[in-house]
């Protein structure tokens, strides 16, 4: 279980893969922030394709990260999310606040307009 | 005739992929629809994790899970003998966590309650919690 991060300006995508679950979610709170702020990232981009399982802490840490970007003037995208997972993310709210793209590419570019706006 | 199985293991939260796995292994031969194994996955999850974090307040114990299958759907109790719940009804409303932190959602019970078809919690402070679901196969 671990967490690729890659970045596009200040879009931090995260890309985790396996379970986000209790188990393992402190160390991804931990290196998610971690990476949040080392690249001055504004925004994130959630990619779950990899994703095996979630539980409510997958949707704590969720939650924490996009707190933390609508503070910092930045989105929260959602890509390439698995039918498996859809339930836990809808029932939680979550799809009520964070936007799903089809790509990262679309991702990026409703943040990039959305920071033309601000 | 009623398939049953016991498990007992170390409130360690490893043991959360071991516990939810294994119920979905339980169950497989009556519903192997994959949407099916996630409700079971998800609900035995939240509640081994509540048992772990809430109930022994991560300094472990001993956890059972009980499952039952008759023809018509599954019986899952995970029971853990920790520092119990006071207030049940203030530990089921959605959003509220007595521990609230970074990762804690505060919705475990919500989960739960809308994974699985019946879901009845029994909890004696300084003793134990036994939260009980049922998931119909159909």
């Amino acid at each position: 279980m671990n967490i690729i991060f890659s970045r596009y300006n200040n879009i931090l995508i995260a890309a985790p893969n396996g379970d986000l679950d209790h188990h393992n979610i402190e160390k991804h709170r931990q290196e998610t922030d971690r990476h949040f702020k080392l690249s001055n990232s504004r925004s994130i981009i959630f990619d779950l394709k990899g994703v095996t399982f979630i539980d409510s802490s997958g949707i704590g840490y969720i939650l924490g990260r996009y707190k933390q970007s609508l503070f910092a003037g930045g989105k929260t995208c959602f890509v390439n999310v698995p039918n498996h997972i859809k339930r836990l993310l809808s029932v939680s709210g979550l799809l009520k606040i964070i936007d799903v793209y089809p790509s990262i590419d679309e991702a990026i570019s409703a943040i990039q307009r959305k920071g033309e706006k601000r | 005739m009623k398939n049953r199985a016991f498990i007992k293991f170390s409130a360690l939260s490893e043991n959360e992929g071991f516990a939810r796995l294994a119920a979905a292994a339980f169950v497989m031969d009556k519903n192997s629809d994959l949407e099916f194994l996630d409700d079971i996955k998800t609900a035995v999850s939240e509640a081994v994790t509540n048992s772990i974090v809430h109930g022994y307040e991560g300094k472990g114990g001993k956890i059972e899970m009980e499952l039952e299958a008759d023809s018509e759907r599954v019986y899952i109790t995970v029971t853990d003998y920790g520092i119990g719940i006071e207030d049940i009804v203030k530990a089921r409303t959605p959003l509220y966590s007595s521990k609230p932190s970074e990762n804690r959602a505060g919705i475990g019970f919500t989960v739960m309650e809308t994974f699985t078809d019946e879901l009845r919690v029994e909890s004696e402070k300084g003793k134990f919690t036994k939260v009980f679901m049922s998931k119909n196969f159909r």
